[in-house]
């Protein structure tokens, strides 16, 4: 699922990703350089360990991304007769579909939408499971083992049924939370539901994320605040959380590239309610342009946007953050 | 890499019974339950929805199950339906799933212990550009896979839904700094001045070394793959070849000639979850999600 | 037939083509029509009940083997990939089509002709059928079926409130307040946002024509006065509250419909195959009238949903392909196995009057006329003068656009207007040549 916090795929990179892939990778090493360049020609295992992940990357990233591009310069132009089935050809389209997504102000909507979704979604995710962390590791609190087991239980459960399970909670018949009288899918209101479900499935994975670095925190630390009379509450809000400062960090960028991929939940939810269209999300319009609308040239170009975008907000939201852990750290 | 160093240390035991018990910390401790009764009561509520028949479904109490056997019909419905097919998705789930996190654990493992290990030219160029890949989507991909693939007539099949989701630059990334702090070079050293081929001393000494972060980037891949809606449901076309996920789904929005079938997808539902959660809850031990935070223990 | 087409379009079906690869046709040498040895064909269908069609067709031809294979959704997703697919050639070599997608498939060269293989079909079907899958002079299948609109009611209910069966659409308004009035819980019926083609047929019926054709000039006119009558009639219907605005086949309108909560449904033909899931516990209640008229006495209906089978351009046995599709589609003993498993109204005429006809489907046993009404309904059925090459763009303007206006209650001329240009541009953009009138 692409909810926040992302499911579906591997998590995105911890903070620092960047910083080792700027910084030399390999600079803690211990071997002298000398015995490097003899491993060098004595071996051909490196090149053969390394040699099914580059194909497959190659193929299936590098290939497919090239080919996205490629399309999204192009276009269908039919030919002649009435249906154009006489001779029709694909074209060189310029930055045609580029300005058709620019211009197109459901592109920007859809957008909108997604952030809305995360706007609601992300904070909610980062605070709660900040929270539950830090209640797990509170002092004398019962039920520990079984609140982590439950938190953590939706996360074994798939974006799509989640989004089936979640749908008929909302829907009046079937409605254990009142759906009857409050619009789960008004206007306003299914944002807030949308995001409810993907915060659901994220939730527990974060807040382990969370309570696994809190953990491994120095405990001393947290005593010598106590010696001094803190309260649990002051140590907790004082010397806890800015101590979290880079794992939130992390899990901030990892519920945001998360969020820009949403598409399982409204796409579930579609078809029972009106208050969601083929193109929602970015994703979803990505979907509908290649297997709706029939236009894959349009959708490789709002594709590639996409991926730019993606590529540069979380680029930012890293740098952004990085300086505001930093000097919270400080 | 003091931070992963960090990071490698085992977790810290949790919290085991104090030396002298004291009054409940009231205030964590209720606002832990209303977590967990938000987590949990969905469960709950398809466990109850599936004792009911599809009638009952819309009838009565949402939270209230029935006896009348509707549990034991929808289980017979689901696993009925059009000749036993859900076993089939079940069956199908666990190729995707299994063998896809099996084998992208394999090829991550072994890239990753590559560039950890080992010097050679373009290798800080490579790590660099798979760093950078794990900022790119994956799942943005899905449909730029399905063009080109379905340009070759690949789509359709198993390989179409395994090979796209097997390298995984995050997991790379993970092993990578994983063997570089926990696969001693002395060790290797050792080994190599015994003799040891150095396919050896991957198998034998690496390989087991890293066996950590291979757990856990197994289990990151199968849950990925697991959630992964979008690539099986642009790439296949044919219902036997569906996992869980698209089937249930199928079954829920358009069911060839027949309208929804609410009961048997909610008996679906609680069928998939199931296995899944007492897979999860069981292998939690073993599931290191401190290597995922590790990274930022700078 | 069925819902499928309906909601297909609007509702993203799950992927779906069934692209089979014909197996058999690997191990001959290949594109002769006639060849020798068994044939083995894919076959992508998605009605409930065709595998008994397709056996019977298999123990009569041992050389011509049909592997029918389900796809577990359906619609423009199913023809997307069979749009993309066909370069690389493992498109199946017979596929389920509506009427509506004919035209895409064709522009883009996935179907082919079949004038060859099934001759002169212009007796045996009416003109109306045969416009759907004829063009330019060419025709793409044999129809299979013709599903025209009537109105299905809760004669109970009705019954209890005094009412009867609207028989002119001003009536159906008063009968729609005066349910509403009785209780203002009850609806008389649902505007779906998801059936573009349930909308499509209320147009056809007031006259509209969303595209005509001359030349090689299109004239798209989707916004056209008569469609404009029909959404502002609804719009109407809709501000009052009148009318529920769930889509068909949420959860919550099959529990609306299950539970008298709406009484009413303008449907098609095939309605009583979907009934049975929809609403269980309602049968026998339901009673099927002739859809209400624009001006009374006026029996002209739309349709909704129908389907034809065509022949793949990746097919490498057309000949053996046309040849089922036609016994299928046209022949007395196809014919009866549709309508005894597929419970379809046949579109060819000559087996309109089948016996087995003359019972009425399991849903509806109360009413024994049930398939003299849809002959009736068939007779009278008026459909576009041709649908366009990209119905698919317009059917998912409709379900984003009439789903936004029921969302906001804003009129549904607005929505209307942006399916319109919608189409408009899309088609202009692909090279067709567009006139609005």
């Amino acid at each position: 699922m692409s909810a926040i916090g992302d499911r579906s795929g591997t998590p995105p990179p911890p903070q620092t990703l960047l910083d080792s892939a700027s910084v030399q990778p390999v600079s803690d090493s211990p071997e002298p350089p000398a015995r490097v360049r003899r491993r060098r020609h004595r071996s051909l295992l490196p090149l053969f360990l390394l040699a099914p992940a580059v194909l497959l990357f190659l193929l299936f990233t590098v290939a497919p991304g090239g080919y996205a591009i490629y399309l999204s310069f192009m276009r269908m132009k039919v030919g002649g007769g009435l249906l154009g089935d006489q001779n029709p050809t694909q074209v060189f389209a310029g930055l045609q579909n580029y300005h058709a997504a620019f211009a197109d102000s459901e592109f920007w909507h859809s957008i909108l939408r997604m952030l809305f979704v995360a706007v609601i979604g992300v904070p909610a995710t980062i605070v709660f499971s900040t929270l539950f962390a830090l209640c797990l590791d509170a002092k004398r609190a019962r039920l520990v083992g079984f609140a982590r087991l439950a938190i953590f239980l939706p996360y074994a459960v798939p974006g799509v049924v989640a989004t089936l399970l979640w749908g008929f909670i909302y829907l009046p018949a079937t409605s254990p939370i009142g759906g009857a009288t409050f619009d789960y899918f008004g206007s306003r209101s299914v944002f807030f539901s949308v995001a409810n479900v993907a915060v659901w499935g994220v939730l527990g994975f974060n807040m382990v994320v969370v309570y696994t670095s809190l953990r491994g925190l120095p405990r001393e630390l947290f005593e010598a605040a106590e010696i001094d009379g803190a309260s649990e509450l002051q140590i907790a809000l004082r010397v806890k959380l800015p101590l979290l400062a880079p794992t939130l960090t992390l899990v901030t960028v990892f519920s945001l590239i998360g969020a820009l991929q949403l598409f399982n939940e409204p796409n579930t939810l579609k078809p029972i309610t009106n208050a969601i269209s083929s193109t929602w999300v970015p994703l979803m319009r990505v979907y509908t342009d290649a297997f709706v609308t029939n236009d894959i040239y349009k959708g490789a170009a709002a594709s590639f946007l996409l991926i730019v975008l993606t590529v540069t907000a979380t680029v930012l939201a890293n740098a952004v953050l990085r300086r505001i852990s930093r000097r919270s750290e400080r | 890499m003091t931070a992963v160093a960090t990071a490698l240390r085992p977790a810290p035991p949790a919290r085991r019974a104090p030396a002298h018990r004291s009054r409940t910390n009231l205030i964590p401790t209720v606002i832990l339950l209303v977590g967990a009764l938000y987590c949990v009561l969905p469960v709950v509520w398809i466990l109850i929805a599936s004792t009911k028949t599809n009638g009952e479904l819309f009838s009565t109490p949402p939270f209230e199950p029935t006896f009348h056997g509707g549990f034991v019909t929808n289980m017979r419905a689901l696993f009925t339906y059009d000749n036993g097919i859900f076993y089939r998705w079940a069956i199908n789930s666990v190729i995707y799933a299994v063998g896809g996190a099996a084998l992208s654990t394999i090829v991550c493992g072994a890239a990753g212990y590559a560039l950890g290990k080992y010097r050679f030219p373009g290798s800080v160029v490579l790590f660099r550009l798979i760093v950078a890949a794990v900022l790119l989507p994956q799942i943005m991909l899905a449909i730029p896979q399905f063009l080109l693939l379905a340009k070759f007539g690949m789509t359709n099949n198993y390989a179409a839904v395994l090979l796209p989701q097997l390298v995984s630059p995050f997991a790379i990334y993970l092993c990578k700094i994983y063997a570089e702090a926990s696969v001693n070079d002395e060790v290797i050293e050792a080994a190599r001045v015994d003799g040891a081929t150095e396919w050896r001393i991957f198998l034998s000494i690496g390989a087991r070394l890293l066996s950590p972060a291979l757990v856990t980037v197994f289990l990151l891949q199968f849950i990925g793959i697991w959630n992964n809606f979008l690539l099986p449901y642009v790439m296949l076309n044919r219902d036997q070849l569906f996992p869980l996920t698209e089937g249930l789904y199928g079954l829920l929005i358009i069911t060839g000639g027949q309208a929804a079938q609410y009961s048997i997808v909610i008996a679906g539902v609680l069928v998939s979850i199931v296995p899944l959660a007492i897979l999860f809850l069981s292998l939690q031990r073993y599931w290191r999600v401190d290597l995922i935070s590790g990274g930022v223990k700078a | 037939m069925r819902k499928t087409h309906a909601r297909t379009a609007a509702v993203l079906g799950l992927a779906v083509t069934a692209a089979v690869p014909s197996v058999a046709g690997c191990s001959s040498s290949g594109s002769s029509p006639a060849s020798s040895g068994p044939v083995t064909l894919a076959f992508v269908n998605w009605d409930g009940g065709m595998q008994a069609v397709v056996d019977q067709w298999n123990k009569e031809n041992p050389n011509i083997q049909v592997k029918l294979s389900k796809p577990a959704g359906t619609g423009y997703t199913l023809y997307n990939k069979l749009i993309t697919n066909n370069a690389a050639g493992t498109n199946p070599d017979v596929t389920e089509v509506e009427y509506q997608a004919l035209p895409a498939l064709i522009s883009n060269k996935v179907i082919v002709p079949v004038d060859q293989y099934v001759g002169d079909l212009s007796g045996q079907f009416s003109k109306a059928s045969l416009a759907q899958v004829q063009f330019e002079g060419k025709t793409y299948g044999v129809p299979q079926n013709i599903c025209p609109m009537v109105f299905f009611y809760r004669k109970d209910i009705f019954d209890q409130l005094g009412l009867t069966a609207p028989t002119t659409w001003a009536q159906y308004a008063q009968d729609a307040a005066a349910v509403h009035a009785h209780n203002p819980k009850q609806y008389i019926g649902n505007f779906s946002a998801v059936d573009s083609g349930w909308f499509a047929g209320l147009a056809q019926q007031a006259g509209a024509n969303w595209w005509t054709a001359s030349g090689t000039t299109w004239n798209v006119g989707i916004d056209d006065a008569a469609t404009q009558k029909v959404a502002d009639y609804w719009s109407n219907l809709i501000q009052q509250g009148l009318v529920s605005p769930e889509p068909n086949w949420s959860p919550q309108w099959s529990t609306d419909m299950d539970n008298g909560t709406i009484i009413g449904w303008v449907s098609a033909q095939w309605a009583p195959n979907q009934l049975p899931s929809i609403a269980k516990d309602t049968a026998g209640k339901w009673v099927a009238a002739a859809l209400p008229a624009w001006t009374a006495g006026d029996s002209t209906v739309g349709i909704w949903g129908g389907e034809t089978e065509a022949v793949t351009s990746n097919s490498k046995h057309p000949a053996e392909a046309a040849k089922f599709v036609k016994w299928m589609n046209s022949s007395a003993e196809g014919v009866k196995l549709l309508i005894q498993n597929v419970d379809v109204f046949p579109a060819s005429l000559a087996n309109q009057s089948q016996d087995a006809l003359k019972t009425p489907p399991p849903f509806m046993s109360d009413q024994p006329d049930y398939n003299t009404l849809m002959a009736q309904a068939a007779q009278n059925v008026r459909t576009f003068q041709i649908w366009g090459p990209n119905a698919n763009v317009t059917f998912d303007a409709y379900s984003n656009d009439f789903a936004a206006a029921l969302q906001n209650k804003s009129p549904l001329s607005g929505a209307l207007t942006q399916m319109q240009q919608a189409t408009v541009s899309d088609m202009r953009q692909r090279g067709f040549n567009v006139t609005t009138s």
